[in-house]
């Protein structure tokens, strides 16, 4: 095994964005059943610290590859491209977009049913995140990925996530009324 | 073959004997000590028959402390040298205590350590070291009833537990003189006991109601996994509440003005309590209080009008199990069991609330007081590997998120909650001034993003590192968090490959040195005694270390090793052998560390290999069909 490991080769995976997550999960267990540090409480301290170091490793891996979002930036950073999550987007129909968005859950909270109207915006949110998702498992699949303009969809769907977490505090907060 | 020369006869533990490990639910009211006996997991009763020991410590004298039941009835006599609920003072600082306010009747010293020392007649004690009584009182049992030495023991903590009560908890059994081999979470040890791993898949929730506390936790198992999705709850919600509310109920029937005295209001506490325990078996109850030596009250609760009394409390518990459900991102209806955890729910309208919430019914065949334990137990007969076949793996999350201090006391969040461990995260930090040499990490657990509102975990100095021109150093600090939920800072300066010592300030825990000498005050004062404990920590660690290298030479070193590296690590092996006997722990020390340098390699190249046949079958080509 090299000492260059990216988290695709550490779970034998092949590197691209389509991965199947069932299998993702499945290797993850039979990695950690082979290097959590449980499996070591009566081995060499040196060999419990070693332990330690790789099964930290996996679960990294786990948690980069898991996620959709994580694993697009991780799959760009390996071909060169920092996705910065603070970058500023300025496609003028993405702005409007996102900012009547916005509005429109803001909107829906103040609402005689807000719970009914929330959810629906929820939907909605995720309507337009899944799309993007799609678009973006497209770009990656093409013979010469454009990264940039992969890049560029990414940090429009980090915001379409937030806006995710947003809705969705905002519906706890509304059932536990 | 070869290996059997590795071996030299009669000096290595059979394979397959028996290893004696225990559990421990080191509880906020009452402590437990399990373990598994001939395939049982069983609690350990003292010899009057009380599996339950009170966590409750007296200092009666210089020479004299009293744990459990004795030092509990002792606590209205002797309140400033008894000490309750240790449990909420661990990994806690000297304002934490003052906010903890008039709950606390102790005396604090300010001392040197960063941790409060409570003040008694027969000296200042941190809560560590009065923790270290409770555990070392079940050590005692459990070898007195197990008949030997232990290997190790699994000691859990509440799931919410930061790195600071942890690192205590781990303290404290060090103290104690036991080898931790895990710190486990409640909720994941009450699933363990339940069996929970063998087959079933699904989502389950824990739900323990105690004394004073009330913790829930969501759990997800799969093919012997477990892992804690999330956890909430509310620290100060328990039966000690039902008690008080069934308490003023009667106050009320019996025209008892609330300014009562000390005396009568513990004994209406104690009738409010036995009321309640009658009723989970009865209907009725009649209640018989004597006011003072004139008056005396009697009247009868029924089952449903105690129900009426209490349901506001029980009530509270559903908004954390919303919280931890919506945590998880589970919802209600995925939820296949439910188990219930201490003795609060044994009160059948809990059983009935939490049943109807979740619309199942709740798990109660194992005592609730006892679960936890029990499934420590089982955790520890795993790890001291007396079940090499087993196939359980805990999966613990970071319960806060770990930050470090930023300009302008702001937090940046290295780790955030409820990531799986171990995890490490590496940070690159530089230096501001030409020729610096040393900096400061502070780091914090929490969720607020300013320093003051989180916890202060402990202050990392980084010295030794290469002098050079203000911002050209590029020190990389890695923030290991391993199973236990426990911190490890370690900095590397990138251009020059230097390795920076850490010095690490806990906030609110003991440093290295005050344990060591704590360790020191607890045994014998005498110069030998202290030379003689610490000749035989070096031994038992060069034993583990041949032993551990001895099986793994045997597991591998053919497929790993060629001729060379197998005989050099042979001579070191040998070489730490000739001194292990000898009385010099310093050279025993050194020699343990050469065979740790010489086998560095081969523990990389055992790690590798376990990753390897892991991932046998898995191919890049075969994912691609």
């Amino acid at each position: 095994m090299t000492t260059v490991q990216t988290h695709f080769s550490l779970f034998s995976l092949p590197v691209v964005f389509d991965i199947d997550l069932v299998e993702l999960t499945n290797r993850y267990r039979d990695l950690q059943k082979a290097v959590h540090p449980d499996k070591f409480a009566n081995s060499s301290e040196q060999e419990r610290l070693k332990a330690i170091q790789r099964a930290s490793q996996v679960n990294d891996g786990y948690a980069v590859l898991k996620s959709p979002l994580s694993r697009a930036q991780y799959l760009l950073e390996l071909n060169g491209v920092k996705s910065d999550d603070n970058a500023t987007i300025s496609d003028p129909f993405f702005l409007m977009q996102q900012m009547e968005m916005r509005e429109s859950l803001e909107e829906a909270s103040l609402k005689e049913d807000a719970l009914a109207a929330v959810e629906d915006s929820l939907d909605e949110i995720d309507n337009v995140y899944r799309a993007l998702l799609n678009e973006i498992k497209r770009m990656f699949a093409e013979a010469n990925p454009d990264y940039h303009a992969i890049n560029n969809n990414v940090l429009k769907l980090h915001f379409f996530n937030r806006l995710k977490n947003e809705a969705e505090t905002l519906l706890a907060n509304i059932e536990n009324k | 073959m070869a290996l059997l020369q590795i071996t030299e006869p009669g000096e290595s533990t059979a394979p397959h004997q028996h290893r004696l490990a225990i559990g421990i639910d080191l509880g906020t009211t009452n402590s437990l000590v399990a373990s598994v006996r001939s395939g049982v997991a069983e609690t350990f009763p003292d010899v009057e028959g009380n599996h339950l020991l009170p966590s409750v410590v007296r200092y009666v004298s210089k020479d004299e402390i009293v744990v459990g039941s004795e030092a509990s009835a002792a606590a209205v006599i002797d309140p400033l040298n008894t000490i309750v609920s240790v449990k909420r003072m661990m990994g806690r600082g000297l304002g934490d205590m003052k906010s903890l306010g008039s709950k606390l009747p102790y005396h604090f010293s300010d001392g040197s350590s960063s941790m409060p020392l409570i003040k008694t007649n027969s000296g200042d004690f941190s809560p560590v070291e009065i923790s270290s009584e409770i555990l070392k009182t079940l050590r005692l049992r459990a070898e007195e009833t197990l008949g030997g030495e232990l290997t190790g023991a699994v000691i859990t903590v509440p799931a919410y537990f930061d790195e600071a009560q942890r690192q205590a908890t781990k303290d404290a059994a060090q103290l104690a003189g036991l080898n931790v081999f895990r710190l486990l979470n409640e909720p994941t040890a009450a699933a363990v006991a339940y069996g929970l791993d063998s087959g079933s898949e699904g989502t389950v929730i824990i739900f323990d109601l105690g004394g004073g506390t009330f913790d829930v936790s969501v759990l997800r198992l799969n093919k012997g996994i477990f892992e804690v999705l999330a956890t909430a709850g509310d620290s100060a919600l328990g039966g000690d509440d039902m008690d008080h509310a069934i308490a003023q109920w009667i106050m009320t029937k019996a025209n008892i003005s609330d300014d009562v005295n000390h005396a009568l209001m513990r004994q209406l506490m104690q009738h409010a309590r036995q009321a309640k325990e009658t009723l989970t078996e009865q209907s009725s109850v009649t209640i018989q209080l004597n006011i003072d030596s004139e008056t005396s009250w009697r009247g009868s609760l029924s089952r449903e009008k105690m129900n009426e009394i209490i349901l506001p409390l029980v009530k509270q518990t559903l908004r954390p199990c919303r919280q931890a459900l919506r945590d998880a991102g589970v919802s209600k209806e995925e939820i296949e069991k439910v188990v219930m955890v201490g003795g609060s729910t044994r009160v059948p309208l809990v059983r009935e609330l939490v049943g109807e919430f979740f619309n199942c019914d709740p798990l109660v065949d194992i005592d609730p007081d006892k679960v936890v334990a029990i499934g420590a137990a089982i955790q520890a007969d795993v790890l001291a590997g007396n079940k090499p076949d087993d196939e359980m793996l805990l999966l613990d999350v970071i319960p806060l998120s770990l930050g470090i201090e930023t300009m302008g006391g702001l937090v940046e969040k290295i780790i955030p909650r409820n990531t799986t461990i171990p995890i490490s995260r590496a940070q690159e930090f530089t230096t501001f001034k030409d020729g610096q040499t040393a900096m400061a990490v502070h780091v914090v657990q929490g969720e607020r993003e300013v320093v003051d509102d989180c916890r202060s975990l402990s202050r990392f100095e980084l010295r030794g590192i290469p002098p050079m021109v203000a911002g050209s150093a590029r020190i990389q600090v890695t923030f290991q968090v391993d199973a236990d939920g426990l911190l490890n800072v370690t900095a590397l300066e990138k251009n020059s490959g230097v390795v920076s010592h850490v010095e690490v300030k806990p906030s609110y825990g003991l440093s290295e040195g005050e344990i060591e000498q704590m360790l020191r005050s607890s045994f014998d004062h005498a110069e030998s005694d202290v030379k003689l404990r610490k000749l035989r920590e070096q031994q038992v660690e060069a034993d583990r270390e041949i032993l551990a290298l001895e099986s793994a030479l045997a597991d591998d070193a053919g497929v790993l090793l060629n001729q060379e590296e197998l005989s050099n690590i042979m001579a070191s092996l040998e070489t730490l052998k000739s001194v292990r006997d000898g009385d010099d722990a310093d050279l025993i020390k050194q020699r343990i560390k050469d065979v740790e340098d010489v086998c560095s390699f081969y523990v990389e190249r055992r790690m590798n290999r376990n990753i390897e046949k892991a991932m046998a079958g898995h191919s890049v080509e075969e994912f691609n069909d």
